[in-house]
């Protein structure tokens, strides 16, 4: 299977202060292949978040590589780096990160204000429909529920058709029945072709991946 | 797509913070109805007094005393200011040489006599003038209603009323024709006629409306034999060159003044100028301290932007991470603002509008919006957006995604 991303010895040090440094990411290597559902495990301060805003090209490394579908995208610019965003990488965020007072529909046309989608607006409500929530197009999203909500999350994540799903605790502010069908839409999206990585500190919820990446202070274990 | 939905966020933006969004954008809603109320009172005078000077006639030259560069008033190389009102310079014989050119159709000197009127215990202070009767052929902007005028070489107490003296020494709708009036020391005066009100300018009637003429001959008898003049008005004949009427009559008079130039030939055209350039000058003075306003209105466009990017920086990190470059956050501030101040710009017109027509109906000003000053006010107020809309919006673009997004 061809590799969607491959990073080697990646390494991202913060600096709390002018002696305090941390290492979160330590000399991380790894691959991942298209189409592969992959969980990032470790405990809080592991790393694993720092990981993933250098998967998601929030942050840059400060060596390494990192090569994502064969393109080396270690040090880009802002601009190029926000187009990529913009077309091969979907975020999907514990918190939800949506726009509270906007509707279901235009939190899920946001990224298409950067990126040419053509007709928008309907693929965006089959978008809607096809994680369930049809009936709440036109609703502000601080009116429906946490499930409801991740799955405006997702089906954003999705407008764009990116190839990548990078999904952050998408379930931590879930009850576990939600946070069950919350994972099985992320699985469905798999075998759409879909990569999915999944950053979470519950092993048990890791164990329907096909591929567990644990950190732990900042390595790869 | 996204100028687009800026605009719409701006909107959404400032629906919901009503009450702040008010109060920032009053500050620009002040500056531009200042700036283009004064603008347009400026446009109204300059109109008022083309309309006077065009409504003096055609042809129309006028000398006065003292040197005045016309082409730049504001020039050093002008007279001693006491020259424009200096009663020695012209003489009879610089009116004579005038009359004599044969371009000319009229000509009068106007010559200043210091004096009240009286009639009972009424009393008046217009400007009273020693003419000749061809003013009226000069001027014709100045009509005779009642009554005649005085011949030319007349040295009689007679005196022809304007509008102004009229109506205070006697009522407005009265005929004085034959009644006497005190001027000053000098005696008793007949009224022989009335100057009918002037059409022109609401502005500068008043200039016509307040004067009152005697005889030239009888206004030099008053001075002692001098003639003290401080004006000649002239009248080409209409299908006179102009410009070389005033070239010959300005060569003329150099060589009556021993090859001094210390008078100005001034057409029509001239004293158009002049005053464009005077208002030019003073609407931008005015304007200029009115502005201010405008600063301090963009003072507040960028507090309350301020306050918006740092209540929407989980926002920010949102739209980084869907997708949205530094340019893009920046354009949509920029875009945020500009609304916002474009808001206040047309408010800010919107009450230039109705300033203007309170004052229209208030004072004999007649304030006048043109094209230019509607563009000028919109430009002002993307201007004012983006100056000061500038620095919000790049802290808005320079934010750190990941910390945006962190941001409780």
């Amino acid at each position: 299977m061809k590799k969607i991303i491959e990073v080697k010895k990646i390494n991202r040090t913060y600096h709390a202060g002018k002696k305090s440094e941390v290492k979160a990411v330590n000399d991380v290597s790894f691959s991942i292949n298209r189409g592969e559902f992959i969980a990032i495990v470790g405990r809080s301060g592991s790393g694993k978040s720092s990981l993933m805003n250098l998967l998601g090209l929030l942050d840059k490394s400060d060596s390494g590589q990192y090569f994502l579908d064969g393109e080396n995208v270690t040090r880009l610019r802002d601009k190029k780096a926000a187009r990529i965003r913009s077309h091969k990488i979907g975020f999907v965020f514990q918190s939800f990160n949506l726009l509270s007072r906007a509707s279901a529909i235009n939190n899920i046309l946001l990224p298409t204000n950067y990126s040419r989608v053509p007709q928008r607006k309907k693929k965006a409500i089959a978008i809607l429909k096809s994680v369930g929530l049809g009936q709440y197009i036109n609703k502000r999203v601080d009116e429906l529920s946490g499930g409801e909500k991740q799955r405006v999350a997702i089906a954003r994540a999705l407008i764009n058709d990116p190839e990548i799903i990078l999904a952050d605790e998408p379930t931590g502010n879930l009850d576990v029945k939600t946070g069950q069908e919350i994972m099985e839409l992320l699985r469905k999206l798999t075998s759409k072709g879909k990569t999915v990585i999944l950053v979470t500190h519950d092993l048990e919820l890791a164990k329907g991946v096909d591929r567990v990446i644990k950190i732990e202070d900042g390595k790869v274990k | 797509m996204i100028i687009l939905s800026s605009i719409i966020t701006a909107f959404s933006s400032i629906w919901r913070n009503k009450l702040t969004s008010l109060l920032a954008i009053l500050g620009v809603v002040i500056g531009v109805a200042s700036v283009s109320t004064l603008i347009s009172v400026g446009e109204g005078l300059k109109n008022d007094v083309s309309g006077m000077i065009q409504g003096m006639g055609t042809n129309v030259i006028a000398v006065i005393a003292g040197k005045m560069d016309l082409s730049d008033p504001q020039s050093m190389n002008q007279s001693n200011p006491a020259n424009f009102i200096s009663t020695d310079i012209l003489t009879e014989k610089d009116v004579k040489s005038i009359q004599e050119n044969p371009n000319v159709e009229a000509v009068s000197p106007l010559t200043m006599v210091v004096g009240d009127l009286r009639r009972d215990d009424k009393e008046v202070a217009p400007t009273i003038t020693g003419v000749y009767p061809t003013i009226l052929q000069a001027m014709q902007v100045i009509k005779i209603d009642n009554g005649k005028v005085f011949d030319a070489d007349s040295h009689d107490k007679v005196i022809i009323l304007g509008p102004m003296a009229k109506k205070e020494l006697f009522g407005e709708n009265s005929n004085p024709v034959g009644e006497k009036v005190q001027l000053g020391r000098s005696g008793e005066f007949t009224v022989i006629g009335t100057i009918a009100e002037t059409k022109s300018s609401a502005a500068f009637a008043s200039e016509i409306g307040t004067i009152a003429a005697i005889p030239f001959d009888t206004a030099k008898d008053l001075n002692n034999g001098e003639a003290k003049i401080l004006r000649i008005i002239a009248k080409a004949k209409d299908n006179a060159d102009i410009g070389q009427v005033k070239k010959e009559l300005t060569e003329k008079l150099k060589s009556n003044h021993s090859g001094e130039e210390d008078f100005t030939v001034m057409t029509q055209d001239d004293i158009l100028d002049l005053f464009s350039q005077f208002l030019n000058m003073a609407t931008t003075l005015v304007s200029a301290i009115a502005a201010i306003s405008v600063i301090v209105g963009g003072i507040g466009i960028m507090n309350i932007m301020l306050v918006s990017v740092t209540e929407r920086t989980r926002e920010i990190g949102i739209r980084k991470a869907v997708g949205a470059t530094n340019s893009a956050i920046l354009l949509q501030f920029l875009i945020e603002s500009i609304v916002i101040t474009c808001l206040g710009g047309a408010i800010g017109l919107a009450v230039t509008f109705i300033a203007g027509y309170a004052i229209r109906i208030k004072t004999t000003l007649t304030p006048t919006i043109t094209p230019e000053i509607l563009i000028f006010a919109i430009s002002l107020s993307i201007i004012v957006g983006i100056v000061f809309g500038l620095i919000p919006a790049l802290r808005a673009a320079r934010k750190n995604p990941i910390e945006a997004l962190r941001y409780e």
